[in-house]
């Protein structure tokens, strides 16, 4: 009786322990292709584009409050521009991708409504020191994208 | 006492609209979470305070600033997204290497 008790223990432990392994292996399924979970890799041209856009779109938002709109026309445009291409290259990568187009579209949004309260406002009538925050705004939203894209995994292929 | 605090003890509000304790402690403890996150905001919102305050911002400068904080909470929970999807990558990679790879080639 004592002998067989011995010989079930390591048994049942054995079992149990490929049953939790069994569990895992179907979170492995549904994590993976399966069930169509859309995953996307760290991406090192993303992130080139993220810390380029944060420097060129801070230091203009920030000269907003100092110069008048006619003299960052030329600017404005060279940079929405450049927001418009970096977000192409992300839309590009597909529905796997679709957190990081996500980001770009809002860091659009807002890089798209400070342009708007310059034309519309002008330097100084909403606060001698209003673009100044915006960029802070605008350099914290470029944070977050880039902190998400470093905290993507990398492609072992 | 605070600019910040001053200045919200300082408003005028005969209604009694706005939760002047609730407001001051909001950001008190926001100022103390554990998330960066949480913490950049309320700094971000006691700074803008103060600065109308100072009349470095207008009243309409400030609530677009505000209303610019809700652009940065939508980003921060698609990073949390993202961060989740990657552990669970993570795991499921692991159990692909060491579990299918080799234990079952074992049992």
């Amino acid at each position: 009786m004592r002998n067989f008790a011995a010989r079930q223990l390591p048994r049942q432990s054995a079992i149990s322990r490929i049953g939790c392994l069994f569990c895992l292996l179907s979170l492995f399924l549904s994590v993976s292709g399966c069930s169509g979970i859309p995953i996307s890799y760290y991406d090192s041209t993303t992130y080139a584009q993220l810390t380029s856009l944060k420097a060129e779109t801070t230091t203009l938002v920030e000269s907003f409050d100092t110069k008048k709109v006619a003299d960052n026309e030329s600017k404005i445009e060279a940079t929405t521009l450049n927001l418009r291409k970096a977000y192409e290259y992300e839309k590009g990568k597909g529905s796997p991708n679709s957190d990081a187009t996500k980001q770009f579209e809002k860091i659009a949004q807002l890089f798209g409504s400070d342009v708007k309260e310059y034309r519309e406002s002008g330097p100084g009538s909403l606060g001698t020191k209003f673009f100044r925050e915006a960029a802070v705004v605008l350099g914290q939203a470029f944070d977050i994208a880039i902190a998400t894209e470093n905290l993507k995994n990398k492609d072992k292929r | 006492m605070s600019k910040f605090t001053d200045f919200i003890d300082g408003i005028a509000d005969e209604g009694k609209t706005l939760a002047k304790d609730e407001l001051k402690q909001l950001i008190a403890s926001a100022k103390k979470d554990e998330s960066d996150f949480v913490r950049l905001q309320a700094e971000n919102f006691e700074r803008w305070t103060v600065m109308l305050a100072e009349n470095e911002l207008t009243a309409k400068g400030y609530q677009l600033l505000v209303k610019k904080m809700e652009v940065l909470t939508q980003l921060e929970v698609i990073k949390l997204k993202v961060k989740a999807k990657a552990s669970a990558q993570r795991l499921a990679s692991g159990i692909q290497e060491i579990v299918v790879k080799s234990l079952f080639a074992l049992i």
